[in-house]
């Protein structure tokens, strides 16, 4: 999986290419907690490259906006395809979670 | 006509999606439901790897997963065998009610079930076997007699 991250109006927008899996989970979570250690308050995941989310990568998540909203900060998502939303919409993570189509809008407000 | 084949998977998570892809690409006979078995049996079958890497074999690199998969024209099935000492699935908790939304576990059972047509375990709780069916017609009839 491919990782990549820039800064948008002071929200870091964090990008994840291939899948969120058991395998790569580690390698995401690192990405997302170094941006929190340095301050980081809000994020938004693009997942507009991403082909599929597995149970470890919405752990990922959860663990994230746990510790985003616990600093006062907050997780927002956009991208999201067809076989990522539907894992979203099966496991409750579309209620829980500020879901937007695309980065711009995402970005909107934040 | 059915076509058979096992695959004995090393417990190392980087071999998951050469497993998955193995699989998905050794069964290209299934058109009648190409997107749900593309895309809803990949990731359940995942899921299946890793909680027998993680949970069944405990992360042991000496041990290994076995995937015994069936394909005909009415389903295609994955049946997941590691070598521990099994679980009760009926004990996993719904990670979708209020209570357990924001927990962080439980959510692996629960997605495979919700992608699948069929997810049944073996008695010990070491075997775990994945059902998509193919027929339209299948599913139709059991409402039917339902």
């Amino acid at each position: 999986m491919k990782i990549s991250h820039d800064e948008q109006d002071g929200v870091a927008v964090v990008r994840f290419e291939g899948n969120l899996d058991t395998n790569t989970a580690p390698e995401a979570q690192e990405a997302l907690d170094d941006l929190i250690g340095a301050g980081t308050v809000k994020v938004l995941v693009d997942f507009s490259d991403l082909d599929y989310i597995s149970s470890a990568g919405l752990r990922v998540l959860l663990a994230t906006a746990k510790k985003l909203r616990g600093g006062g900060g907050n997780l927002r998502l956009c991208g999201l395809n067809e076989t990522v939303a539907e894992v979203f919409e099966i496991s409750g993570f579309s209620t829980i979670f500020a879901v937007f189509p695309s980065e711009a809008e995402a970005l909107e407000g934040f | 006509m059915e076509t058979t084949f096992v695959l004995e998977v090393p417990n190392d998570l980087r071999a998951i999606e050469r497993a998955v892809d193995l699989v998905v690409g050794r069964c290209q006979t299934c058109e009648s439901q190409a997107r749900r078995f593309r895309l809803n049996f990949r990731v359940a079958l995942a899921e299946a790897l890793a909680n027998a890497m993680l949970y069944g074999n405990g992360s042991d690199p000496h041990k290994r997963v076995r995937v015994d998969v069936t394909v005909n024209d009415a389903e295609v099935s994955a049946r997941v065998t590691d070598q521990g000492a099994g679980f009760d699935p009926d004990a996993v908790e719904d990670p979708t009610t209020p209570e357990n939304l924001m927990r962080p576990g439980g959510r692996g059972l629960f997605l495979m079930r919700q992608l699948l047509d069929e997810v049944r375990f073996n008695d010990r709780g070491n075997s775990v076997t994945l059902i998509l069916r193919l027929e339209e017609s299948a599913s139709f009839d059991e409402a039917a007699s339902a």
